[in-house]
């Protein structure tokens, strides 16, 4: 079975733009912009993943970091376990399909986060629960056209512009820097229905990992929050990992 | 002499009573709306201030940093070790009280699913919510907070909201100082309800709350009482209290100067001061052409009044000392007659309901129901206003009697 990027903090913003597998058809000068999302896809795919993600939220006063172990199966299925700080240990997140569920082991509690909450940063980073619930139907939310051929960081890169079909979406516009070799967004720029800039999510250092070219440090920076910034860094990334279903249930989350 | 003007004054008045009774009855009602008005004013205010001293003390102290972003809630600008400044602040002779308080908004639920309901999270001691806040006073339903660990008390807006009551589980979601997600469960133990502010409110124990947001031993402020809310009490308290050591970095603030008080408190001046221009405005008028007509038609008279050796100040007395007579008579009625309605609305009030308080009082301690502070003060204050309304009026026909020469006033036909 055969998915797109899966839900990892590392990664999730990928999975925006990938979907099927499909080569780059130049048309003219640019090419055609469903089909450089597609090779993207092809890029990233994979059926199971896990890794170990750090996660460093610095705002003004403070550095705090973060650890986390995180499963995912396909597009829809995800698990993230809080390893440290100590506070934090034990918390866990799961995504199945659109539902998002939090635990907390000081309450015990199992909670389902909706509504104003989903827009919150995720432990006061710049990343909102609704940029990691998002994102699997980028070619039906978006419709994206090849704006020039720029460069970042001195790398060759496709520069396209992404507006929503639908004005509910989170980002009705996006600008995005997609490698030409890696085939991964390097940069992407995510505006308000204001035209005002909400946020920046920049994609470096990247590897190749079984066959894949995969970033392993992702920077975001929330616009609207000065001097804040999050930088998530995958320190183990295994593809292809045998995941027992109990992973992606509630029981799980509960399990101490 | 005063003694002839008052005796002149009232046969003068009394002469044509119609003439009289009109600016008496101006006087009078608009002496009755401004008892009506300033003792539900003054109430209104008096309530709110009342509350919101009990809630946030008559000074506080704060991190500086904090109040210059207060909105945001800032929590990382708090006051790491708050034990030592309480000692000090407790020691001076200004002091009443002073407590650690601890205000942060977290999302609140009672069912598997958060993310919807937000609500001020207070965390206090002992004293400031029984001594202070009276919060349990204010239980409708349910008890007040106990020594055991895991209870909540829940305004009754915020219970409604989460549809939780006294006995039910409830989860309160908030963040750290630094800004990391924190939680805590708690079982509601009572409901209170108040202004709208206490209704939106979830109250647990200072040590609670430091926990939440990782402050330990802190506070975001320490609320001080002195003797009153008023300045001459609170102004040399905040000068104490700035005046002590270890402030580097602390801001102390009176309660008027806090938003949005330092607005409230300046608005309600203009528009009483706004109001009683308007009624004194309309007053003196009726006031000002009846002493007109008076002196149109008295112009013979006065003539041979000012020949029999009446002087213009005389003269002027005359007609001031009349207006005066009228003023009084009519301040007297208008006070006795407001405050009928203002002594109604001081002990029933009038209910706007708890939903237009809670829009309304989303940033102000306001209550579902307004009540009238009738005060002597007031009623006095009534009174001479009248007396001025008829001074004022008559003023410029008085200097037109004091203008008149006797032969040319003789000369007027009768």
């Amino acid at each position: 079975m055969k998915h797109l990027l899966n839900f990892n903090l590392g990664m999730a913003v990928l999975s925006f733009f990938v979907h099927l597998a499909a080569p780059v058809a130049l048309a003219g000068e640019f090419p055609d912009p469903v089909q450089l999302l597609h090779s993207m896809d092809a890029n990233l795919q994979f059926d199971t993943r896990t890794s170990i993600t750090t996660m460093q939220v610095v705002d003004s006063r403070h550095t705090r970091e973060y650890r986390m172990l995180t499963h995912a199966r396909g597009l829809d299925e995800a698990a993230v376990e809080y390893l440290s700080p100590e506070r934090e240990k034990g918390t866990k997140m799961l995504k199945l399909g659109d539902n998002l569920w939090l635990y907390l082991p000081r309450s015990e509690r199992v909670q389902k986060i909706s509504g104003h909450m989903l827009r919150q940063g995720m432990m006061g980073s710049d990343i909102s629960y609704e940029d990691l619930m998002q994102g699997t139907d980028f070619e039906d939310m978006y419709e994206a056209t090849v704006k020039a051929e720029d460069l970042l960081d001195g790398r060759p890169c496709w520069k396209l512009e992404a507006i929503a079909r639908d004005d509910t979406v989170s980002y009705p516009r996006r600008v995005l820097w997609i490698d030409e070799e890696w085939l991964i967004p390097s940069r992407q720029e995510l505006y308000a229905l204001s035209g005002m800039l909400l946020k920046v999510w920049t994609m470096t250092e990247v590897r190749e990992i079984a066959g894949r070219q995969v970033p392993m440090l992702m920077e975001i920076e929330d616009k609207l929050k000065q001097g804040s910034r999050t930088v998530l860094r995958i320190e183990d990334l295994q593809f292809g990992v045998d995941l027992e279903d109990e992973v992606f249930s509630q029981r799980w989350l509960e399990r101490r | 002499m005063m003694v002839l003007w008052i005796k002149l004054a009232i046969r003068n008045a009394l002469r044509n009573l119609r003439r009289t009774m009109l600016p008496a009855a101006t006087v009078m009602f608009g002496v009755a709306l401004v008892v009506v008005a300033l003792s539900w004013i003054e109430g209104i205010m008096g309530d709110m201030i009342e509350s919101n001293a009990a809630a946030s003390g008559h000074a506080r102290i704060l991190d500086t940093d904090y109040v210059a972003r207060e909105q945001l809630q800032p929590l990382e600008e708090h006051i790491a070790n708050v034990a030592p400044l309480l000692d000090r602040v407790r020691a001076l002779p200004q002091v009443l009280d002073a407590q650690p308080v601890i205000t942060t908004g977290v999302v609140i639920t009672a069912s598997d699913e958060i993310g919807d309901d937000f609500c001020v999270l207070q965390g206090g001691t002992r004293d400031w919510y029984e001594k202070h806040l009276e919060a349990p006073e204010k239980l409708v339903a349910g008890r007040w907070l106990s020594a055991e660990k895991g209870e909540v008390v829940l305004g009754r807006k915020i219970a409604s909201q989460i549809h939780a009551g006294p006995g039910d589980e409830v989860l309160l979601l908030g963040r750290t100082y630094y800004g990391s997600m924190s939680d805590t469960k708690a079982r509601i133990v009572g409901i209170v309800a108040g202004d709208a502010m206490l209704n939106l409110q979830a109250f647990l124990p200072l040590e609670e709350v430091q926990w939440i947001t990782d402050i330990p031993g802190g506070a975001i402020q320490v609320l001080v009482w002195s003797r009153g809310t008023d300045a001459r009490y609170v102004g040399p308290l905040v000068q104490a209290l700035r005046g002590l050591d270890g402030m580097d970095g602390l801001v102390v603030q009176a309660w008027y100067d806090v938003e949005p008080w330092n607005m409230v408190v300046g608005m309600i001046g203009a528009i009483k001061a706004f109001m009683q221009f308007l009624i004194v405005f309309v007053a003196a008028l009726a006031i000002f052409n009846t002493m007109t007509m008076s002196v149109l038609e008295r112009t013979a008279e006065i003539g041979v009044m000012r020949a029999m050796g009446l002087t213009r100040m005389g003269a002027l007395g005359l007609f001031l000392v009349e207006a005066i007579c009228i003023g009084l008579l009519g301040g007297v009625a208008g006070a006795a007659l407001g405050a009928l309605p203002a002594w109604y609305l001081a002990v029933h009030g009038v209910t706007l309901g708890e939903e237009l308080a809670d829009t309304v009082g989303a940033s102000l301690p306001m209550k579902a129901t307004f009540y009238a502070s009738l005060t002597p003060g007031i009623l006095l204050g009534a009174v001479v206003l009248g007396a001025a309304i008829a001074v004022l009026g008559a003023i410029l026909p008085a200097l037109r009697a004091a203008s008149i020469q006797p032969v040319v006033a003789m000369r007027v036909r009768r």
